[in-house]
């Protein structure tokens, strides 16, 4: 739903319903009743998006429109060329991606998660949860391009430990003046540095954590720290200059665990290479190598084994995010189906007269405005549970699938047509099935944050 | 058309063939992944299809690829065949089911075979539910409605720039059979030059990266004839029966591709720990591999219970019933697949990615599922 349409003349109507002046129209009919009645149930006609959007508190009503104009005018025309372009070496973005930064970061997309003056964020916004501004703006760019969406996204992450730590001095010394150059255009990005190789999940929940032999490690040193290691699928970790780097103590397990900032031209410290991937290929999947990189114990985030704490703090305000990106992936193919049934013809009849066209996209309609209800429902605190962020990630995206599937099926073989968009948005959002924990991690993990009210149900032996 | 019936000795000895042609030159072909096999490359392996008998592009019908759809052990080869092809390139087992499928309209029709390849989706899919009242019966149009001609029409004009018909193929052909639908004609076909012909590259497919998708539309001033043998009924007959082989063939390249998703999934799942077991005795990662193979064994059962020609609607509405079924779930399977790799599996140079590409194109070509549903449906109204 586009919130520029105009809506079409009462008097149409689509094949199989009445138009809305007919008297046995349900919203004409109202016309005939009570005052009272009508002042308590008439509408008027408006685009379910607007009408979703009322729903919100004027802040972030704003936000939203504000998200949609961004993504709509700056990632919406890069969207096809980014995704389209041949692997680009690491540590050289193409222009297009480097000027998308810069605007990003001078509209404040890059600095939100403060109020100004520290950040970009305006404290009427502020007043609302982190995690809900963080799943509107994250609809609104996945469903323009998941690519850059993921690129913007993976900065927040990256700065979550240090905002989660809730030391003034570290967002002195190290998050204002990245926000400083941010505002200034420049790319000065931070990315969230946990999966190891040969264990993407085990970082993602205990169990597999507990039994993990880490493969980054700290050791001590005069004054500080020597990393070593390697981590790999790091989101932005190309392109950032400032990382949140997970690693166990030497001689300890993951309980050891401890955030280290790592800036990206400390010695020893390379991103050796970027993965070809499926879809969001616009954000780069770093394989990062620590050698011998030394960070002072000022840089520790935090304190000491810590960072398990950190970690799973980060998960439970990141997964809300991933939830909404399945939303926005959703929309885009409602979007890009509604489209196509209005303005594809066969016979000179569009296809939207069909009744089972009407069907599938009502389908569509209503399974994404479930998942964005469940979003936005479990992002209205500023300390999402568990057993919230990780149900509304499995579900979102596991339905965003089905809808985007949808939506192929309507469009059939033009699906494949790479400038449908369509297509993408599948490569895309298979990816948010994955990360963040694959859905199956999150589905335990939701299950581990109720295993109280589980375990009280078991009848005594 | 003289008959080549094989035996089922023939048979053990032609799918060995194609099994080692797949082991060994295709599996050497194919073993970067992320790294698409070039036309050139395909086209070699497919003229060693060519030398070996198991394409037939002359004009005598022998023992290859849809030879003989009237034999039930030739059926059954191409089906093993193109799943076993497909297990190492859903693509070239493409390439090859639609090169085959042309030489047999071309035997059949007495026109000449050669690398043709033959389209059977109009440029918006099958014309949804008005397909079924033109292949009825044997006078054109008998069952169909106006609203549904002037569908049919449409959706099956000879195609035109901006209706265009899509073919996904190797770039390099010379021919294409392509049929039309007409109120006042019903089906016909027609066999048109590339140089009649506008085509356009398209530079990005979704799946099946070993071939370009192509939109083709007739140049300017151009005026094919319909191919001499093609009465109406006769033509209606065609269409059916390469419809049925069409859907088949994609089903069974789907069956493959899954199959080989899931054999990577398996042995990753053999050989990751995670938590101190392997990754395979976690439930979560058993049920995934569980519905998959499911999945893979419903489509072998279904791919073995169809070995007669399609020959009448019914026939064809039972293909389409079980495309529309069972394509979703090998979709599924390789998505499930990949799930069991996580992050590794999103990565192209696994395979596991572009297999689940490949099965979501192969979903999608000749009829998405909605259609073929509603196309089954329509015809329990019409017989």
């Amino acid at each position: 739903m586009n919130p520029s349409i105009t809506l079409s003349n009462a008097m149409s109507a689509l094949d199989g319903h009445l138009p809305a002046t007919d008297v046995l129209s349900p919203r004409a009919a109202l016309q005939s009743l009570s005052a009272i009645t009508r002042g308590l149930m008439a509408y008027q006609p408006d685009t379910l998006w607007n009408t979703e959007t009322a729903r919100l508190p004027a802040p972030l009503q704003r936000l939203r429109h504000h998200a949609r104009a961004f993504a709509q005018q700056e990632l919406a025309p890069r969207a096809l060329q980014l995704d389209a372009l041949p692997h680009w070496p690491v540590g050289q973005p193409p222009e297009a991606l480097k000027d998308m930064l810069a605007c990003a970061g001078r509209a404040g997309w890059l600095t939100d998660m403060l109020p100004a003056p520290f950040g970009s964020a305006s404290w009427r916004e502020y007043r609302h949860p982190l995690v809900l501004r963080s799943c509107i703006k994250v609809e609104e760019f996945s469903r323009v391009c998941g690519g850059q969406m993921l690129l913007l996204c993976a900065h927040t992450l990256g700065l979550a430990p240090i905002l989660l730590t809730g030391n003034p001095n570290d967002l002195r010394r190290f998050v204002l003046p990245a926000f400083r150059a941010l505002q200034r255009g420049e790319p000065h990005l931070f990315a969230f540095a946990i999966t190891e190789p040969g264990a993407g999940s085990d970082v993602e929940e205990g169990h597999g954590a507990a039994q993990l032999r880490p493969g980054v490690v700290a050791r001590r040193v005069d004054g500080g720290w020597h990393l070593n290691g390697r981590k790999c699928f790091i989101s932005g970790g190309d392109m950032a200059r400032s990382l949140t780097v997970f690693a166990a103590l030497e001689g300890e397990g993951m309980a050891s665990w401890t955030c280290f900032l790592v800036r990206s031209d400390m010695p020893g410290f390379r991103a050796t290479r970027t993965e070809l991937k499926m879809g969001m290929r616009a954000s780069g999947a770093a394989e990062l190598e620590f050698d011998n990189v030394f960070v002072p114990d000022s840089h520790v985030l935090g304190r000491l084994r810590k960072g398990w704490a950190l970690n799973r703090q980060t998960l439970n305000l990141s997964r809300l995010p991933v939830a909404a990106m399945g939303v926005g992936f959703a929309q885009a193919a409602t979007d890009i189906a509604l489209d196509y049934a209005c303005r594809t013809t066969l016979g000179g009849r569009a296809l939207v007269h069909d009744q089972a066209v009407q069907l599938c996209l009502a389908q569509m309609l209503a399974e994404t405005s479930t998942i964005r209800a469940l979003v936005w429902q479990g992002a209205r605190t500023w300390a999402p549970r568990q057993s919230t962020a990780s149900m509304a990630k499995f579900h979102c995206t596991d339905v965003a699938m089905r809808v985007i599937t949808l939506a192929m099926d309507l469009l059939g073989s033009h699906a494949l047509d790479h400038s449908q968009r369509l297509e993408k948005v599948y490569r895309d959002c298979r990816l948010t099935q994955i990360f963040e924990g694959t859905n199956q991690i999150n589905r335990l993990a939701l299950i581990e944050d109720q295993q109280e009210e589980l375990l009280a149900r078991i009848p005594p032996a | 058309m003289e008959s080549h019936r094989l035996t089922s000795e023939d048979l053990a000895a032609l799918l060995e063939t194609v099994q080692r042609f797949a082991q060994r030159s295709l599996a050497d072909a194919t073993a970067a992944p992320h790294q698409p096999m070039p036309p050139a490359t395909t086209a070699a392996l497919v003229g060693q299809l060519l030398d070996m008998g198991v394409l037939n592009a002359t004009e005598e019908p022998a023992c290859g690829l849809w030879d003989d759809p009237q034999d039930p052990l030739q059926v059954e080869f191409a089906l093993h065949a193109l799943q076993t092809l497909a297990h190492q390139s859903p693509g070239f087992a493409y390439q090859v089911h639609v090169q085959a499928l042309a030489n047999l309209l071309s035997r059949s029709t007495g026109a000449p075979t050669g690398p043709d390849l033959v389209v059977l989706e109009g440029w918006l899919g099958l014309g949804r539910r008005a397909l079924p009242g033109t292949l009825l019966g044997t006078v054109s149009g008998a069952a169909t409605s106006p609203e549904d001609a002037a569908r049919m029409a449409d959706c099956w004009c000879l195609p035109t720039a901006d209706k265009p018909r899509t073919v996904v193929a190797l770039p390099d052909w010379s021919t294409v059979w392509i049929p039309t639908w007409q109120a006042d004609k019903g089906w016909c076909w027609h066999r048109l030059a590339r140089t009649d012909l506008v085509v356009q590259m398209q530079a990005h497919a979704h799946g099946l990266d070993e071939l370009v998708p192509q939109r083709i539309s007739l140049r300017a001033g151009v005026v094919p004839p319909a191919a001499d043998i093609c009465a109406a009924d006769e033509s209606s007959l065609h269409f059916l029966a390469l419809s049925g082989l069409y859907g088949m063939g994609l089903l069974a390249i789907a069956t493959g591709a899954a199959r080989r998703a899931l054999a990577i999934a398996t042995d990753y799942a053999a050989m990751r720990r995670q938590g101190g077991p392997l990754i395979q005795e976690h439930d979560a990662v058993a049920q995934l591999l569980g519905e998959a193979r499911q999945s893979v064994r419903l489509a072998d059962t279904a791919l073995a219970s169809t070995t007669q020609p399609t020959t009448s609607l019914a026939l064809l509405a039972d293909i389409w019933q079980l495309r529309a079924a069972l394509h979703p779930l090998l979709c599924t399977a390789a998505s499930q697949s990949m799930q069991v790799l996580g992050g590794i599996g999103y990565m192209r140079d696994q395979g596991v990615e572009k297999l689940l590409r490949d099965c979501n194109q192969l979903r999608l070509l000749g009829g998405s599922p909605q259609e073929l549903t509603l196309c089954s449906a329509q015809k329990e109204l019409l017989v």
